[in-house]
């Protein structure tokens, strides 16, 4: 059986199936109990399971965060909720000095199964210290994972397989995907790491995009169909590890890449994607891979700004024409 | 006039609004920046502000009422109202505000739909991914000229792998870059073996010259002070261009055409060179003798353009120079002629008033 249901509520169940499944798992962050977090995702977690488990913290996250990373290494399977992604900043030591680190430094004795959820993504006018997407800060570091789904049905799957890890996982959600809906189904389902979707095979060119840019790359497929052109839509799910085979396996058919995701497009995740495809897929490539990230600005506050800092369906769409068409004026 | 408040989104979530305390009461006068109420979020109490001076015409909603964002609160007239509204929140609210005919003013009826610039409103988030943003793109032609055959590497593979020779595809003037559908032209060339001299394409001739930009500039800030409407940079060039080609190729008598362009085409222009270049020349519709691109207002520092079979004359600037290059057929305009043209535009461009004299 599937119903559909908010993305909001997927990340809810996720926390509430794994938190009864397993007594280690416990969420803990800035307004996660009473209420439920300011995109009341965790709202009616602490009823059912307790202030035990569902601790209301001070506004402290490397304080916090920090205790995540103690309580992981102990035997705890925490879930830490990092208001906004923007808030990544202020845990870097914890996360990517302490919690990436531990396993390898302790000679494999100690494991941190750490989830930090938090977000990412514009356009929600929340101006640029609550509305950056940094995932490739984390990205960078060995020893973390980091996923980013892209509907209701992903984020419930990824973060319940983020939850039974046994590293410290960074999961990005979109805050503008929140009131989204998809098709999920009642009974339990992982989605596993490290296996890119095909969203929408094609012929012509690949669109690898994550998170928020799924829907802008689907979009601008629907367009691209009016010019005979036909996309193939990736989604990695996960950034480390990274499917590297399915996304080459695409190139190599169709000759073509745009790699597109909503963080600053300067040294991004898009670099590090068209590096791989320009490497191992070069004679296979009829056009240079393109990469569209957010314009490498601060986010504007002004709406009309704001909304221009984003790659949009058509100019995603635009680019895979020229592209298509041998124009490569903008690489010129 | 008279302005809605609303009910602000003042947290990330917030659907509605707790009003704690109204700290003004209907009828008060109330300036801009003025606390108007007390309104509780689930995050935090906050103080809502009036947005424009005037009275409190209308209270819309009664403390402890439970306001969704969005919904209009109150109401603030420009004049004192007679009869000041205070009642409990209804849902629609903005509707009876409409039909009160005291206090907010039948004579200043709100126009419907037309009053969205003077609300009090926190913007709500609006997904806007699907508006339009068109990426702008640089129009600079990617063909470099190092003799290097330009062509994707995929395009290389399957020409290597199939015994395919780009040089063909390259002689047969096909433009580069060659991607992997070039190579379908590629196969329908005629066989590969006969002469290849027939296949070469044109070599052109090419001359540059630089020269100082002073007097230019001052001569044409000189335009810009003494006429309401001075040439622009291609009407110049062509002018001076023209009477150079003129004196060029010896042909006094003929009508000259050239075509002119900035980044874009300009038209045609007959005899630049034989009228004022205050006047306005009306483009015609015929083929030149001369294409002359004035690229000074531009980025462009330099370009190396494809044949063309009529001679195309270039004007860049870096810096303090101005760089002048010709492009030519050497059986369409003999070396010599070629060579006191770009002389006389360069003699021109140095010392403009020797072209109107």
């Amino acid at each position: 059986m599937t119903r559909e249901i908010k993305f909001a509520q997927a990340v809810n169940e996720a926390i509430a199936e794994e938190m009864r499944r397993d007594p280690a798992v416990f969420l803990m962050g800035e307004d996660v109990a009473e209420a439920g977090t300011p995109f009341k995702i965790t709202a009616g977690l602490v009823e059912e399971f307790g202030t035990d488990r569902v601790i209301d913290t001070p506004i402290s996250e490397p304080g916090f965060a920090g205790i995540g990373v103690g309580a992981a290494m102990t035997g705890s399977r925490p879930i830490v909720d990092l208001m906004f992604g923007d808030f990544l900043y202020l845990v870097m030591d914890q996360i990517c000095n302490q919690a990436a680190k531990i396993h390898y430094m302790s000679g494999g004795k100690l494991t941190v199964p750490l989830v930090l959820r938090t977000n990412m993504g514009a356009t929600r006018r929340s101006a640029a210290q609550h509305s950056q997407s940094l995932q490739a800060l984390v990205a960078h570091i060995p020893g973390l994972k980091v996923a980013m789904p892209s509907s209701a049905y992903e984020a419930k799957g990824l973060l319940k397989t983020a939850i039974r890890d046994d590293n410290p996982v960074v999961i990005f959600e979109d805050k503008m995907m929140y009131q989204d809906k998809a098709f999920v189904p009642e009974a339990e389902y992982l989605i596993p790491f490290g296996q890119a979707n095909i969203l929408r095979p094609g012929r012509d060119i690949t669109l690898v995009a994550t998170s928020s840019m799924v829907q802008v790359c689907m979009s601008a497929a629907d367009a691209l169909t009016a010019d005979g052109i036909s996309a193939e839509v990736i989604d990695p799910r996960t950034l480390v590890p990274f499917d590297e085979a399915t996304v080459l396996e695409s190139v190599r058919k169709t000759s073509r890449a745009i790699v597109v995701d909503e963080g600053h497009q300067n040294y991004g995740v898009t670099a590090e994607i068209a590096s791989r495809i320009s490497e191992k897929a070069f004679f296979h490539l009829d056009a240079p891979v393109a990469r569209m990230g957010a314009m490498d600005v601060p986010v504007p506050f002004s709406p009309a700004l704001e909304d221009l800092t984003v790659p949009t369906p058509q100019a995603v769409a635009d680019r895979a024409r020229k592209l298509c068409r041998g124009d490569l004026r903008h690489v010129a | 006039m008279s302005h809605e408040v609303i009910m602000p989104a003042l947290g990330m979530a917030q659907d509605t609004g707790l009003i704690v305390a109204w700290l003004k009461r209907p009828g008060d006068p109330v300036s801009e920046g003025d606390a108007l109420i007390e309104v509780e979020t689930d995050k935090a109490t906050m103080e809502v502000e009036a947005g424009r001076s005037g009275y409190l015409a209308a209270v819309l909603a009664e403390d402890g009422d439970e306001v969704p964002v969005g919904q209009v609160i109150a109401v603030i007239s420009d004049t004192a109202p007679e009869a000041p509204v205070r009642r409990a929140f209804a849902p629609g609210g903005a509707e009876p505000v409409g039909a009160e005919p005291t206090g907010v003013g039948s004579a200043d009826a709100r126009p419907a739909g037309a009053d969205w610039d003077v609300r009090e409103e926190v913007p709500r988030p609006v997904t806007a991914r699907e508006a339009d943003a068109a990426v702008p793109v640089t129009t600079v032609d990617p063909a470099c000229a190092s003799g290097r055959i330009l062509a994707s590497p995929k395009a290389r593979r399957l020409a290597a792998e199939q015994g395919l020779a780009l040089t063909d595809l390259v002689a047969a003037g096909h433009p580069q870059p060659f991607h992997v559908a070039d190579l379908e032209a590629l196969r329908r060339l005629p066989t590969r073996a006969a002469a290849p001299e027939l296949h070469a394409a044109p070599r052109p001739s090419e001359i540059s010259a630089e020269v100082p930009t002073e007097t230019y500039d001052a001569f044409r800030a000189w335009l810009a002070a003494e006429h309401e409407a001075p040439p622009d940079g291609p009407r110049l060039l062509a002018a001076f261009a023209a009477g150079a080609y003129r004196a060029a190729s010896g042909s006094i008598d003929q009508a000259i055409l050239v075509s002119a362009y900035d980044v874009a085409p300009r038209g045609v222009l007959r005899d630049p060179d034989l009228h004022a270049l205050t006047d306005p020349l009306d483009a015609v519709g015929e083929p030149s003798h001369l294409i002359v691109r004035d690229l000074t207002g531009t980025a462009i520092r330099g370009l190396r353009p494809g044949y063309a079979p009529v001679p195309s004359l270039t004007l860049t600037r870096a810096g303090d120079t101005l760089a002048l290059h010709l492009v030519h057929d050497a059986e369409a305009l003999p070396p010599e002629a070629a060579l006191a043209l770009v002389t006389g535009v360069a003699a021109r461009l140095t010392d403009p008033l020797r072209h109107l004299l």
